[in-house]
Parts: C-alpha cells; structure tokens; sequence
C-alpha cells in the first residue's frame, strides 16, 4: 500500500474549495460544508469523522453526485472505464422492498446490462459473502434491520467500483456483526483496489479500516485536521490489541471531544 | 386473511394487557412469582384459521337466510303484499325459466363486454396519465387544474351530453365507463407516484437506472399497492355506471333488463335482475382484487399491519 500522506500523480477525488449550503425559502441559508479541501489517493481508505451535523453526509452526497456544490468542485478520475465509477452505500440503507433479495443485489448489474449468467454468479457469491444464502426469495419485509443493510453492502460490492461510498453503513447493525462486516470489508479492499470514503461516528472503526482520518469541525463543516493511521496492510482485527490503536483513537477523541460536548450542551445553532 | 390475523393478536393481546392492568399490585406478596406462560388451551394456527373461516362464513350467512326465510313465510301468509314483494320462491321460478330461455345469459354477456371494454380502457389510459403527469411538472401544471375541475362533476351529469355528442350507439356507453374508471385510476396514479421516497430515487440514480429501466423498477413497483387499490374501488363503479347507463338508454343488458321489468310489472324478473348485478359486481371485484394482489406480492409483509 502507498503512503498517502503526499499526494502525488495517483489522485483520485479531488476536493477543492467546497462549500455547501442548503437553501430554504424564507429562510436563512443553512451552510453546511465551509471551504473543504481534500485529495483522496487511488487506493485510500479514507474515513470521515466528526460531531453530527457536520456536513459529513453532504460530503458523500456531493461526491455521489446526489447534490451540487453551491461554490468549489469535487473531481473524481477514472481509472478503468470497464468498472462502474462508484457505488454508495446510504445510512437508511433503501433497498427496494418489491424486489427480492437476489433482485436487490442485482439492481446496478441489471441497468448495466451484465448477461444473466455472470450476474447471477457474482450475485450468489456476495449474497453468500454477507452471510444471507438462503435468502436469496426473500422480500425486504421479512428481513431484520441488520440483514437489510446486508443487502445494501452486497448491492454495491456486486459492482465492483473503483470508488465507494460508505455512509455509516454499519451503524445499525449490532457489535458482533458489524465486528464481521468490518474484517469482511478489510479483506475486500485487500482483494481489488478499491477507493474508499467512508463516513463513521465510530473511531475505533476509522482506525481499524482507514489509511487516513479525515477530522471535520462543527457546523458549517471544514475539515479539521488529518490524521494518518501508521498501521500497513494485509490488517487483522487483532490490531485493536496494539498501544498505538488506542493512541490514536485518543488522540482523535481529545481533539473532538470539545466540539461533540458543545453540541451535547445545547450549542446546535 | 387480514381477519385471521386479528381474531389471533386480538384476544391474547387483549387478556395480557388485562393481566398487566389489572390493579393486583396489593394483592401481591414478597416472594410471590408473576409467572408469563403460554395460554391454556391455545390452538394451533392452522386450528384457529379453520375456525375463523367456519365461523366468519357461518355469521356472514346467518342474516341474509333469516331474512329470505321470513321474507318467503310473511309473503306467504300475506303479511306483506306478493305482488310487491315477489317471495324468494317465485323470483327462484323466475330465475329458471330465463336462464333456460336463454335471455339472461344474452343481457349478461352485453352488460360484462361494456363493463370490462370501459373499464380496461379508462384503468390504462388513467395508469399511463397519472405516471405522465408524476413525472413532469410541465404537464402536471397543464393538466391538472383541467381535470381536477372536470372531477368534481358528477359522471352521471354528463351522460345527456355524451348522448348527444355521440349517438345512442356503444360509444357513449364506452366513454361514460372508462371515464368514470378514469379519474379514480389516474389521481390515485399520480398521488402515488410522486409520493415515493427521495431515498429510492436516489438509488435509482446512483445506481444507473435509465429512464425506462427507472419507471419499470422503481416508479411502478412503488405506486402499485395503490394502483390496485384504486382498480379495485373501479371496478365497483364501473358497475354502477355500467347498470345506471343501461337503465337510461339501452335496449338490451342486465340495467335494461331490471329496468324494464319495472315498466311491464313483473317483479320477480326485477329481483332476478337486481341478484344477477350484484353477483356480477361482487365477482367481478373479487376477480380485479385477487388479480391486483398478484402483483403485490412483496407488500404483504410490508403493509400487514394496515390491512
């Protein structure tokens, strides 16, 4: 893995003077990003975290092209135009409930037109990857929270993008599972290299999957500071056990902690 | 089916929270236990449907039998007049000799073909609007204002006007019933339509969906509980349009039929024609709603508690 810290010819998002504000009628604009600048090397796992409300989501939706920027550009190279360019992950993870599970997987495969039979191949083997064989019939429905989200992590590696977008995607599962979801994810940026955004309120995750931890301040959101995660790869889970692990998860909280009590204290506006 | 499910939750809901209501607090003892067991002689799910189906066929008979049974004595002991009240058994008499005559079947079939041609055309032409008008704000600004204040006219008000503009032939039959079919379809259509979530939209989006592939995926699929509720509450009016449209101005259908029993006072024929149109409606519902639920499979789960 390269070391990120300089970024140099293998750019692959580039952020540039972003702001972004959210326009009400009536109302005083509510910015939500302040002059972001940011480069993402191909082949990073970059993390974002920050107290809530600090425009991480409105980052990723910039950079997933759900939203426009008011002012400044996010600019996104392609590498491979065989690959799709990038596939999101959302927090409320929006599987489509009239579709089956297998459906769900398959969406991005479908309006790519990939013939049936490679689809359905890839399809059963990251079904089987998030632990959900058997539910391949299965509607939304009558699936748990923590299998929902399932779906919504197989439907984007399904893809195999160069770039993804990860919003909270483990928030609602629980410990154990999101513990294996993790290594999971681990070992799939170890198999293809992927670029990864990844927005978390969990630092003990940034840590653990990250290359760099990207601090974002308060509203209206700027990012703070970067940290860079001295930790190469292949990576196990069995680095929690390292005292620099710890460290530098402190390290975050201590510089976070001031902001995510203002917030706690009442101090949202 | 929704009813099994409630006659279930219900009386076991019911005496936990009457358990837990119950203001026994004093008369409890330390060391006491508050034991939460299974209930006692519960039936197994399959046992309890069965029973709920007997049950809710047998209640569902009990006052239309009572009614035909003393209908059929107080006519025979002339209590009420026969003449009016026709009793069951001669309507049954009835009934046997114009289906061996043939006639009925012939009224039937013209009422059914105006009914399903109406129907049809008013439940696609309303699907293919309502999804147009969701998806541009242009049309929808153009359209809308027009149709909403066509809506509020009564469909039966404009049947003069729709004899006159088109004869006294199938057409205006034609265009009476989809219309009425119309309007319900489309609006429903629509509020639909544009009431899907943002979220799915953006997955849409994100994931490359193309226009038509966006419509068949996304818009539809999600519109359709709707859609089929609407077709259903359709295919009850297209009914009564169908039959009021024939009572004005037809020579032949099941309206016809009732409707000129009255005028050569035969009752029993007016009976015999009243069961026959709500047999057919009744079916025909029946039909367009189980229809309507294959293809909503995947909302059961999803709506139960609704239902």
């Amino acid at each position: 893995m390269p070391a990120h810290t300089e970024p140099d010819g293998s750019v692959k998002i580039r952020v540039e003077s972003l702001h972004y504000a959210y326009q009400r009628r009536g109302r005083q604009d509510v910015v939500a990003l302040n002059d972001v600048n940011l480069t993402i090397a191909k082949g990073e796992f970059l993390s974002v975290v920050g107290p809530s409300g600090c425009g991480k989501s409105t980052l990723l939706r910039i950079l997933a092209g759900l939203q426009k920027p008011t002012s400044g550009t996010v600019s996104i190279r392609v590498d491979d135009g065989s690959r799709p360019l990038m596939a999101p992950v959302f927090q409320e993870y929006s599987i489509y409930p009239w579709r089956t599970v297998e459906g769900n997987v398959r969406l991005g495969l479908d309006a790519a037109g990939v013939p049936r039979r490679e689809a359905d191949e890839r399809v059963r083997e990251w079904i089987h990857r998030v632990g959900l064989s058997g539910f391949e019939k299965a509607y939304p429905a009558n699936l748990s929270g923590g299998m929902k989200q399932r779906v919504a992590l197989a439907r984007a590696f399904v893809l195999e993008p160069e770039v993804l977008l990860m919003d909270e995607p483990f928030a609602a599962l629980d410990a154990q599972l999101r513990t294996i979801l993790q290594d999971e994810l681990l070992s799939i940026c170890q198999e293809r290299d992927y670029t990864v955004f990844f927005v978390t309120h969990n630092l003990d995750e940034a840590v653990l999957l990250s290359d760099r931890i990207a601090l974002m301040s308060s509203r209206p959101g700027t990012v703070r500071q970067i940290f860079d995660v001295p930790f190469g790869h292949p990576r196990t889970p069995e680095l929690r056990r390292r005292p620099e692990f710890g460290a530098l998860q402190d390290q975050i909280w201590d510089e976070l902690r001031a902001d995510v009590q203002a917030m706690a204290r009442g101090g949202r506006a | 089916m929704s009813v099994d499910i409630r006659a279930q939750a219900g009386p076991t809901g019911n005496k936990d929270a009457a358990q837990a209501g119950r203001p026994a607090d004093g008369d409890r003892t330390a060391g006491e236990w508050v034991v939460r067991a299974p209930q006692p002689g519960r039936r197994s799910v399959d046992a309890q449907a069965r029973r709920d189906l007997v049950l809710r066929v047998v209640l569902g008979l009990t006052i239309p039998v009572l009614m035909l049974v003393s209908w059929e004595l107080s006519a025979r002991l002339e209590w009420i007049d026969p003449r009016f009240f026709a009793q069951p058994s001669t309507v049954w008499q009835r009934a046997v000799e114009d289906f061996s005559s043939g006639l009925i079947w012939e009224h039937t079939w013209i009422t059914i073909r105006r009914l399903l041609s109406g129907y049809l055309a008013g439940s696609v032409v309303g699907i293919l609007t309502g999804l147009a008008l969701s998806q541009s704000k242009i049309l929808r600004w153009l359209f809308e204002p027009l149709v909403r204040a066509l809506y509020v006219i009564p469909k039966l008000a404009i049947l003069p006007l729709l004899l006159l503009l088109f004869g006294l032939g199938e057409m205006p039959k034609f265009i009476f019933i989809a219309l009425g079919t119309f309007y319900i379809v489309a609006f429903t259509t629509l509020s639909a339509a544009m009431l899907i979530p943002t979220p799915y939209h953006e997955v849409a989006r994100s994931y490359g969906l193309s226009w038509g592939q966006r419509f068949r995926w996304l818009i539809i699929p999600a519109s359709m509980p709707q859609i089929v509720a609407s077709l259903r509450l359709a295919s009850g009016i297209s009914m009564l349009l169908a039959i009021a449209v024939e009572f004005v101005q037809a020579q032949e259908g099941l309206g016809y039929y009732t409707w000129r029993a009255w005028e050569l006072f035969i009752p029993q024929r007016m009976y015999v024609g009243v069961v026959l149109i709500s047999i057919l409606g009744v079916t025909f519902s029946a039909v367009i709603g189980a229809l309507g639920n294959r293809l909503i499979r995947w909302a059961e789960g999803e709506y139960d508690q609704t239902r």
